[in-house]
């Protein structure tokens, strides 16, 4: 039970955060602090806002995110897989196989349904 | 240097704990949605640590890759999705709070019931030796023998999530 090994990443994550907080401190500490409307707007310069938008986001991104996030989850799965190769031998491969035609099934459909084309 | 190296394997884990429930908690008290969506990051990411202290270091880079890479931003196109500032009329807050106590108590009764119904000890040798053996080797050791039905059972899951998310989403009306 030795987690001295992580002692480095315990001491680099604290100074990832560290930085942009005094960072920002510091700034805080010198910089006016003038509040002015234009300030908060989207843009400080060019074409006045006059309405909404219609729709704020179109729902493609998010099925671009679940398609990227499930292959991702397969990633995850075929790593340990392949750590353990060849002590898992030919059964290790077929049961990959079944796992990855599964998968691509879903690909293929995504393919056949447009959803991976932006127009 | 001592000193800090028994701190860390003594103390770190209830450290990271301890800040992850405090992260759980501002995901909650947000009353800023992106704010909370941030408190959630750092939350996974704590989670991840926890895993990392716990041995587990597969699942702490997964936590980390799946988690904290993936979830996240379906959370954030989440809400750019549903414009949460046009709904600010709207009480976004449920005050069902007796029935809400009562669900709580519940909850930490059946925990404690489990907690101390466990027989806690030494972990098994069989355990011992499977994480001497490397975390990533002990998953796929496990996973890929005792539990190929749940692991196959997992790929048609996320087939069923992919065409889930394609079906709800496609315009209607158009071939």
């Amino acid at each position: 039970m030795s987690h001295a090994q992580y002692i480095p990443l315990l001491i680099f994550l604290v100074i990832a955060l560290l930085f942009p907080l005094v960072t920002l401190a510091i700034a805080k500490f010198f910089r006016p602090a003038k509040y002015n409307k234009s300030k908060l707007s989207p843009y400080e310069c060019g074409i006045e806002v006059d309405k909404e938008p219609e729709r704020n986001f179109h729902v493609r991104y998010y099925v671009v995110a679940v398609i990227f996030l499930i292959f991702d989850v397969e990633t995850v799965f075929l790593y340990p897989w392949a750590v353990k190769y060849r002590a898992l031998g030919l059964f290790g491969f077929v049961e990959m196989a079944i796992f990855l035609i599964i998968l691509i099934f879903g690909y293929v459909y995504a393919w056949k349904k447009g959803a991976l084309e932006w127009e | 240097m001592e000193a800090l190296v028994s701190f860390f394997s003594n103390y770190m884990l209830y450290i990271l704990m301890g800040v992850t429930i405090l992260t759980a908690v501002g995901v909650v008290y947000s009353k800023n949605a992106v704010h909370s969506v941030v408190a959630l990051l750092l939350t996974m990411i704590l989670v991840a640590g926890i895993y990392l202290m716990l041995d587990a270091e597969f699942i702490a880079a997964v936590q980390l890759l799946v988690y904290a890479g993936g979830i996240i931003v379906l959370f954030v196109f989440m809400l750019l999705l549903v414009a949460l500032h046009k709904d600010e009329a709207l009480r976004l807050f449920n005050t069902y709070t007796l029935i809400s106590l009562g669900l709580v108590a519940f909850l930490v009764i059946m925990l404690a019931v489990v907690f101390f119904g466990t027989p806690f000890g030494p972990a098994p040798a069989t355990v011992t030796n499977i994480v001497k053996g490397g975390s990533t080797e002990a998953v796929a050791g496990t996973l890929y023998s005792a539990y190929i039905l749940p692991f196959e059972i997992a790929s048609i899951l996320l087939l069923v999530a992919m065409v889930g998310a394609i079906v709800l989403t496609k315009e209607r009306g158009k071939s």
